[in-house]
Order: structure tokens, then sequence, then C-alpha cells
């Protein structure tokens, strides 16, 4: 360290150093020649002798300079200075080439920070690699019990695999201790209504089981969470919201806890708040509210409730687990396997022996992988196509720089003559590409921070409360920095090759302007080729776009059965909002009504389920004696319409106490027409 | 770096360190003198080239094994004089024991016992 301490003092005063040099190597060369002179030479022979047999002084001044100055870097610093200088000279040039690198790496890092926070991402908890997602698999579909088929899908490996398990599988995972340290599980329980200070909204609830927030290891924002006394039949019924619903609705976490809220008009204490930066175990659904997973017993007064905690055919936990320190998922699975296949061979004795589910230990520190599932194929996709745009930018700069190239190889010709090495003339002109990627890439940033605003805009598809917190982290930005310099490389390696091969004598012999003299440049062929890939990549984006738009503008104009114009939906629930069996067929009823009798209104209408949503279901109706299954009612006037009459004792009975869907439209009815929907 | 045009006997590399600091054992000397030195020791057989002389002395001084001073030289000029470190010595000695091994190795592979 010593020598490198020295250096630096060297390089401090490198002045004076080359000062002194010069004068010890002025005093060699007068010592040299007072010996030759003594030996009997003249006085310039002397000189002239002694000079040869130095050498080349400046030479040796180079030498022995690189001792106390790190050359690499001060020649970097030249050809930065060089290439600024060169940049401003061709201010069109470079605006361009910046501008599309801009683009280019700009839409690469904004699709990376979304695959970050999707993919990529771990849950924000403690020591998230040692979460495991608990699942099962089954080589065919060949089973029975209820939520198997749902909530199952087709593994990549083969068979399918699902994530809900029955509530005694739950308990048999809790028991293993050996190789978790905690097993936790939740149960998504859809939108809630949730009232406060009489003022209600729908609230996604989530039912957790005791361990849940111990075993991710989360701490409160506020007050205390969701801990194993809380969750059992008969415990004070308790809730924990999330950090947003608490700013939200309480005006900040920390007038939260103590709060009485109603959830479906029954009353909850709330007893914490969730940490900002947590989103749930599925950072696709996040929770406003956690409610202990027995408060479903007083949330869904069914009287088959209770049973549904000993049934072994009914799935409905997603469990999670941590690992003990030193056990692996892969050891984990091992150890669970054989009890896991055991419970569930006696669970259900029908099933054939070989469709009998085996247990799987997935990773889980990114927690479940709903987003993963619905967004890792659109987003290679994107990486891709933008990947095609930026090796488009390139193309087309290395191509502009290979046209300067041949402008400049009157200046690259002379540097060559006058002794300059190739390679360090190449390092030079990869230096100037690098700074215009670099450039790109700062504006590139900017570009970034737009386009994830963009897509995520693009992703949401109109949810509300889409929370993909993607943002520009330090993962981006190291990507950003490693596509600038790579880019650079790249689109500056073969311009400066090409460039550099120029033969000295003839390309000093043009004229100052560079004009082309009898032979062509070399670099043509090369730059064929770039244009000729990049007019085809170009096509290929054109074209994959275009289909893009024709499928967006499809979307849009798609024909789906019944007249869209000014039709308005909305949703309620009358049995959530408080209303009781008896009331609630005239509730439904008035309040079609009402909504008739408002002026410009033409009709209104209710049904179990939108005309557009995420699934049915339906009971069958018969129509002029023949059967329909799964049929919807509504009316919506114009060219479509399924009608009924209007009093309520024609209201299917079977459907009267669910919650219903009022639809109101302004076309103008024309006779009745069935049709038939899923 | 310098390109040797090819001298009497081409030094070994690394070897004019060496010599550079045992030359530097008998006393105090600056560059020229000491050029001079081993030219004459090896009786004019090695030739030190002026243009790696140089860098090799700042390269001993960076490395702590030489000292620079300026002082007068014989003829009243100033001359930056360089003397031997205890680390240089240090350095020469453990040198010098591999020099010889490889020395030793090489006489007794080039001329076998049977031969001589």
């Amino acid at each position: 360290m010593t020598s490198l301490f020295r250096k630096f003092t060297w390089w401090l005063q490198r002045r004076r150093k080359d000062e002194e040099l010069r004068e010890e190597l002025q005093f060699h060369l007068a010592n040299e020649a007072d010996e030759r002179r003594a030996d009997g030479l003249t006085e310039d022979q002397a000189r002239w002798a002694a000079h040869r047999e130095l050498g080349n002084v400046t030479r040796v001044r180079e030498d022995t300079r690189m001792l106390w100055s790190w050359v690499l870097l001060e020649q970097l610093a030249q050809d930065v200075r060089y290439g600024l200088r060169t940049m401003a000279a061709n201010k069109t040039f470079s605006a361009m080439a910046i501008l599309s690198l801009a683009l280019g790496i700009g839409a690469n890092t904004a699709i990376f920070s979304l695959m970050d926070s999707i993919l990529l991402r771990s849950l924000p908890v403690p020591d998230p690699q040692s979460l495991v997602i608990l699942s099962w698999r089954t080589p065919s579909r060949n089973m029975h019990g209820t939520n198997r088929h749902n909530n199952s899908f087709n593994d990549p490996n083969g068979g399918f695999i699902g994530g809900f398990f029955a509530y005694p599988a739950f308990e048999l995972f809790r028991k293993n201790d050996s190789v978790f340290s905690s097993v936790f599980g939740y149960q998504g329980a859809g939108d809630l209504n949730l009232t406060f200070r009489g003022q209600a909204e729908l609230a996604k609830t989530e039912y957790v089981s005791g361990d849940y927030f111990l075993g991710l290891g989360i701490p409160p924002a506020a007050g205390r969470l969701i801990a194993s006394d809380d969750d059992r039949a008969g415990a004070p019924a308790t809730a924990v919201i999330s950090f947003a619903l608490s700013q939200r609705r309480f005006g900040g976490p920390e007038n939260a806890p103590g709060q009485s809220i109603l959830i479906n008009n029954l009353p909850f204490t709330v007893i914490g708040v969730a940490p900002p930066e947590f989103l749930g175990a599925d950072p696709d659904r996040p929770p406003d509210v956690y409610v202990p997973m027995h408060a479903n017993l007083l949330l869904e007064a069914r009287d088959y409730l209770a049973e549904t905690y000993l049934d072994p055919m009914y799935d409905w936990v997603v469990p999670m687990a941590r690992l003990r320190p030193g056990v692996s998922a892969m050891q984990a699975q091992a150890a669970l396997a054989g009890p896991f296949h055991e419970w569930a061979r006696t669970a259900d004795p029908k099933r054939q022996p070989e469709d009998v589910p085996t247990l799987v230990v997935r990773e889980g520190a990114g927690g479940l992988d709903g987003l993963r599932r619905r967004y890792s194929k659109p987003l290679y996709l994107l990486l891709a196509l933008v990947g095609l745009i930026l090796s488009i930018a390139c193309a087309n700069i290395a191509n502009l720089l290979l046209a300067r190239a041949a402008a400049r190889r009157r200046e690259i010709a002379l540097r060559l003559s006058l002794g300059a090495g190739r390679l360090r003339i190449i390092r030079q002109l990869l230096t100037e590409s690098v700074l215009l990627a670099v450039f790109g890439g700062m504006l590139g940033v900017a570009f970034a921070v737009w386009g994830i605003r963009f897509l995520t805009l693009l992703l949401a598809n109109g949810r509300e409360n889409f929370t993909l917190g993607a943002e520009l982290n330090w993962h981006a930005l190291t990507v950003v920095g490693a596509l600038s310099l790579l880019t650079g490389m790249l689109f500056g390696l073969a311009p400066a090759l090409q460039s550099t091969r120029a033969d000295v004598v003839p390309a000093l012999k043009e004229s100052r302007t560079g004009e082309a003299s009898g032979r062509r440049f070399r670099g043509l062929g090369l730059s064929r080729i770039l244009m000729v890939s990049q007019i085809a990549f170009t096509l290929l984006m054109l074209v994959a776009a275009g289909l893009f738009v024709r499928t967006l503008s499809n979307l849009g104009a798609i024909q789906v059965g019944f007249n869209r114009e000014n039709l308005l939906t909305f949703q309620l629930n009358a049995r959530q909002a408080g209303h009781n069996d008896p009331e609630i067929v005239p509730f439904y009823n008035d309040l079609r009504t009402e909504f008739s009798a408002i002026p410009g209104i033409r009709s209104a209408s209710l049904s179990n389920h939108p005309v557009i949503g995420m699934g049915t279901s339906g009971t069958g109706i018969s129509v002029s004696g023949g059967a329909f299954n799964d049929s919807s009612i509504l009316t919506v006037g114009g060219r479509f319409l399924h009608h009924y009459a209007d009093s309520p004792a024609d209201w299917p009975r079977n459907r009267r106490a669910r919650p219903a869907r009022l639809a109101h439209g302004c076309g103008r009815e024309r006779g009745v027409r069935q049709k038939r929907f899923r | 770096m310098a390109q040797k045009p090819p001298s009497r006997v081409e030094l070994l590399r690394g070897t004019l360190d060496l010599l550079i600091l045992r030359t530097l054992l008998s006393g105090p000397s600056h560059g020229h003198a000491i050029a001079k030195h081993i030219q004459r020791t090896s009786e004019d057989l090695l030739q030190v080239e002026t243009g790696s002389l140089y860098p090799a002395l700042y390269r001993l001084e960076a490395k702590g094994w030489v000292a620079a001073s300026w002082e007068l030289s014989e003829k009243g000029k100033r001359a930056r004089y360089y003397r031997i470190t205890p680390q240089g010595r240090k350095q020469l000695a453990s040198e010098q024991s591999k020099w010889d091994a490889f020395a030793r190795a090489m006489g007794l592979l080039l001329k076998p016992a049977d031969e001589s």
C-alpha cells in the first residue's frame, strides 16, 4: 500500500516530478556527452551520440511518467473531452442518436422495472427466502371435493397444481413443526361491506390464520396485528386494516386502533394497521381488511360453516410456511410428502391410488403468484419487443457512425500515420459512442419514469386499486447503466474497427473534405447488412404493432349481443348492507321502480350477475316448454332483450336473496326475444 | 514499452532491478553512473538501455527499495542520487538467492556432469 500511497503523492506533485525527470535526463545527456568528448568527438558529434544512446527522450519520459499517473484514466479523460467536442460539432447527429437511444433504453428500463416488481421482487418481509408456498399436484383432474377444479392450474411440469387445501390438511402441516417454524394460511373473503361512522364502502377482506402476521414476521404500523389467540371460535371480533385504508378512512394509522367498525353490519374492533409496504401475501390482491380466519363463522352465518373446519373434501385455505433455519424447500417437501399422502389417501377413499395428490413445496419469497401467472407472458413479450426496438436503434446509430467514419477517414488516417496505435484510436472512438449511449441512458431514465406510469395504467386495465409497486430502483438503474455501456460498445465497435482499418496513404491523399476517391469505402458492406436488418426488424415491429392495435380496436368494437349505448351498470348487496330476508325482495323491487321513475331513464333491470363479468351462475328456467340451463335474465332494450313481467311474483324465487344487479338502459323495447348466454 | 534493440547480451526480464540494487550496494549513485557501472563491470557485455533505466529507477523508488535525493555531483552539477534502502537490501538478498538457484539449475542442465 505504501507504493500506492507514494504513487498518489507523486501524482499530486506531478508537475514537479515531471520537471525533475526532465532535469535528470538532461544531466544524463550532459554526462554522456562529456564522456564522448573525452573520447575525442567534437561538441556536436558528442551531443548527437549521447542523444542516440538515450533514445527517444519523450518516450523515456512518458514511460517513467506512468509511475505517477493513472495513464488509462488520463487518456479516458482526454477521450471524453475530445468526444464531447466531436458531439458538439455534430449537433444533429448527436441529438438524433441520443434521442433514439433514449427511447430504446427508456422502454427497456420501464419494462424491466415492471418485471422486477412482478417477477423478481420479494415480499417486503424479513428473510423472504425462508418462505415457502405449499401446493398439491395430481396427474389428472379426477378429483372430487369443493374448490378443487376451480382452483387448480395446468402445471408446466405436467399434471395439475392447486394451492387450496382443506383445513385438516392445514392442521397436518401445522403439526409438523420439525421443518417449519410456522405455518399460516389465508382465504379471500371477497368484498365485504365496511361501515365506519355511518359511511359504507366495499372493502376487500381476507381471513388470515392466527400465525399469519407472526409467520410473515411483519411489524404493525400501529396497534397490534392478529395473533393466535384472536383466531378461534368465540374470540372477540377483531380486524387489522391496511395502511391505505387507515389513511383514507381514519385519518392516519395512529387513529385506527381501538375504533369499532361494522363489517357486514357486525361490530369489529380495529386492533392495528399493517405496514404500508405490505400488500398481503399475494401482491395481486391487496386486502383492505384482515380478519381472523374463525371470524368467518360470524360473517358467513351458514349452518355448515363450522363443519368446513373438519371437512377433508372442502379446500379453502391457502397455506404458506416459514422454513426452520437450515432446512431447504426440498427437505421440507420430503419430510411432509409421506404424512400428506397418507392423509390424502384416507381423506378421500374413493380416489384412484394414482390420483392421490402429492405435496409440492416451492420457494415463496415472491409471495403467491397470481400476478406472475397473469402478467409474466405479456411482460416477456413486451421485453422481447422493446429489446428489438433497442437493437434497431443500435443498428441505426451504427449505420450513422459508419457513414461518419467514412467522412472522418482522413482524420483517422492522419492520426494513424502520426503513430497513434490502432487500439488507442479504437478506444477513443468507443469512448465517443459510449458517451452517446450514456447521454441516451440518462435521457432514457426520464422516458422510463413516464413509461412505467403508462404501463401500470395499461396493465391495471381500469382496476382502481391496482397496487403494482413498480418504480425505478437501483436494480433498474443498474440495468440502465449496463444497457448504455453495452449498446455503446455494440454500435461503436464495428464502425471503430472498420474505420481504423483504412489504408493510410490513399486516405491521406484524399482531398480535405473526405470525398470518396476511386475505391469505395470498405465499411459499405457492413452498412448494407445493418440497413437490411434494420428494415427487416422495423417491418416486423410494424406488423406486430399493427396487429396489436387491431386487436385493441377489435376488443373495443366487439359484438356482445346487446346494445351497449347508454347503458349503465352498478352493483350493490342488500344483505351486506343490513337488509334482512323478508324485506330484501321488496327492497330490490322498490329500487327498480325508483330508478325507472328517474327522468331520462328508459328502463331499469336487475340481474344476479352482470352482463359481462368474471363468471356467471344460473339455474334453468323454462320458456315455452323448453328448458334453458344457465340462463340469466335482464332487460336491456333495443335489439336484444330478455324480459319478464313486472310483478314481483314473477321473480325467480331461488334468487331473491342473492345480491342483485341493476341495469337501466335507453333502448326501445321491441317485442320479446329470448337469448341464452353464459 | 520501449522496444529494445538487440544489445551485446540482452538483459533477461526482471534482472535490471537486481543489477541496479546490486550497484547501489557500493554507495549512492546517479542514473548515468549506474548505467556505466553495469556496463563496465560486465566487461561491456551488458549495456543498459537508458530507455528502461529511468522507468526502472522510479519503479524501485515507488516500491521503496531505493531512495532518491538531489545532490551535487563530483563536477558540481545538481544530480539525482539514488541510495539503497534497508527494504531494498532485503529484496536484493532474496532476489540474489533466487538468481543463484536459477543460475545453478541452468548450469546443471546445460552442462551435464558426464560431458565435462
